[in-house]
């Protein structure tokens, strides 16, 4: 399929994320709540100076906390049960014989379904930042942020790939669903979407680095907050990178396979 | 009396059969059943990890030791282990109406809030909820040295069954929305965040939004005011207004779910 038609997809998701207009508003404003109790325990925490936290310091972790829900609702997918629900229930069909790359499109769905939420996004954090750092004195330098910008774009690909490689499962597993919710929460845990996972200890740390999961959230956030300088964010690139070639391939590999196996059961 | 007696056992009676028949679904379906106990571990941990960062800092706050915070955060686990028994029903709610499916519910000569809230009862999502509040309350209970008591375990017990009722009414208004708009998962989002404020205690909070969750929405009413009361710093006025908020969003509650069924249309039924 020529660019344009995954350019048509994205406008479809773009549209699709629209339609209930009071609910998107709604549920973006629902992530500010966690937010605001984790602000106030951390400050309660630091101010009676019981907060264990690895080094982070009272700012960085503010920051952290405000960066962090707004970073995990930017990279979070959704498409999942979807693609769960084509394989079990035969609306695979319709993608096998038109001329479209199955991810290709479900990628350029989740771009466009997420374009609207990330603009809104941005504009909230920019707010957020701008209040945090005139009330904390916090600086951060320009570069930071073009960097943090270009890790979210690396994280969002890194997502797709992980959950559409979850979602393939589906060819194998027969009802997978629940399991989407489970695996969701838990990569959203050691991701850093609450909190981050350095502060739980040094074995914590070291899996925070090594797995993949912490490249979606905690990394992107901590380039911003200060924690990780220039040659560590540079590793940190090569790694997401890394890691979405080793899912691209792994989902590329799992579709093959799968598809061998489908047998278009209700289709 | 006895008449009242008589409806509350038929409706007790009633409860029996939908758990009963909720038991033999979900053992039908075993591997979903495993699942949604796996789902609610992993929401467990997100609380757990709040119980952690509590404990590890073991200092007191505003007037709470670790100890009694690791109480609420329990508290807040277990109650919402025991709600968790009826949430799909209000999951349910709105594809009822939606699909009109609730017509059928509306011609049973049964109270519909009951038979709609209550019918569908499940068992994997409160276990590991269940156990791991009770095993926090035990913990902190102990850690924080509070005498045990008949008074102080009654009070508990009561404290935190209020609680569990207070959180069925005012987590079900959001889903009546459901009878004016076609879509309310913004909402369920928002009342769901709303509740999680309780995974810390409440004196983390600043004064004013104290006052608001507990005179306002009392959302720490629910998991706060049985620790309280074990540990006695929760005053008598405050007690009787734990009562009083639920009775209160009670009332609340069937206003709002009375206007509800006025507006539903059938539509599809």
């Amino acid at each position: 399929m020529k660019l344009s038609g995954y350019g048509c997809i994205f406008g479809m998701g773009l549209q699709n994320s629209m339609v209930y207009r009071a609910d998107f508003f709604l549920s973006l404003f629902s992530c500010l709540f966690p937010v605001i109790m984790q602000v106030y325990l951390w400050t309660a925490l630091y101010r009676v100076g019981a907060a264990d936290t690895s080094g982070y310091t009272y700012e960085q972790m503010i920051l952290y906390t405000l960066l962090a829900g707004i970073t995990s609702r930017i990279v979070s997918t959704g498409f999942e049960l979807e693609v769960a629900q084509d394989i079990k229930e035969g609306g695979l069909n319709k993608y096998l014989v038109k001329p479209v790359n199955y991810a290709g499109y479900y990628f350029a769905r989740f771009l466009g379904g997420k374009a609207a939420p990330v603009g809104f996004l941005l504009a909230v954090t920019a707010a957020v930042l701008a209040g945090a750092s005139a009330v904390l004195q916090i600086r951060v330098e320009p570069l930071r942020w073009v960097l943090y910008g270009v890790s979210v774009i690396l994280a969002l690909a890194l997502n797709f790939s992980l959950f559409f490689a979850i979602a393939l499962l589906g060819f194998w597993l027969t009802e997978i669903r629940q399991l989407f919710g489970t695996i969701s929460i838990v990569v959203m845990v050691i991701s850093g979407g609450v909190f981050p996972l350095d502060i739980f200890g040094p074995a914590a740390a070291v899996l925070s680095a090594v797995l993949p999961f912490g490249y979606t959230t905690q990394f992107c956030v901590n380039i911003v907050s200060g924690r990780l300088g220039m040659q560590e964010i540079g590793t940190g690139f090569l790694v997401q990178l890394a890691w979405i070639a080793l899912f691209t391939a792994l989902h590329t590999v799992m579709w093959k396979r799968g598809t061998r196996r489908y047998t278009a059961v209700g289709g | 009396m006895k008449k009242r007696m008589d409806c509350l056992r038929r409706y007790l009676g009633l409860l029996g059969l939908f758990a009963r028949y909720s038991l033999m679904e979900q053992m039908e379906y075993r591997v979903n059943f495993a699942a949604g106990i796996a789902v609610e571990c992993g929401y467990m941990l997100i609380k757990l990890m709040y119980a952690f960062l509590i404990l590890q800092a073991g200092v007191s706050l505003n007037g709470l030791t670790s100890w009694e915070m690791l109480m609420c955060v329990g508290t807040y686990i277990l109650i919402t282990g025991l709600f968790m028994s009826m949430y799909p029903n209000f999951c349910l709610l709105s594809f009822s109406v939606r699909d009109g499916s609730l017509d059928m519910l509306l011609t049973k000569p049964v109270n519909t809030q009951f038979l709609v809230t209550l019918r569908k009862l499940d068992f994997g999502m409160p276990i590991p909820n269940v156990l791991c509040g009770v095993a926090l309350i035990v913990y902190g209970w102990q850690g924080a040295g509070l005498a045990v008591t008949v008074t102080g375990i009654v009070g508990f017990v009561l404290l935190c069954m209020t609680g569990l009722f207070l959180t069925y009414c005012l987590f079900l208004i959001p889903e009546l929305l459901s009878f004016w708009f076609v879509s309310n998962s913004g909402v369920h989002q928002l009342s769901e965040a709303v509740r999680d404020f309780d995974n810390v205690p409440m004196n983390v909070y600043p004064k004013w939004l104290q006052r608001l969750g507990i005179f306002v929405l009392p959302v720490f009413v629910i998991t706060n005011f049985p620790t309280l009361y074990v540990a006695r710093k929760l005053s008598v006025p405050m007690t009787i207004w734990a009562f009083a908020a639920a009775a209160l969003v009670f009332a609340l509650q069937r206003l709002v779910w009375k206007k509800a069924l006025r507006r539903y249309t059938s539509a599809n039924g």
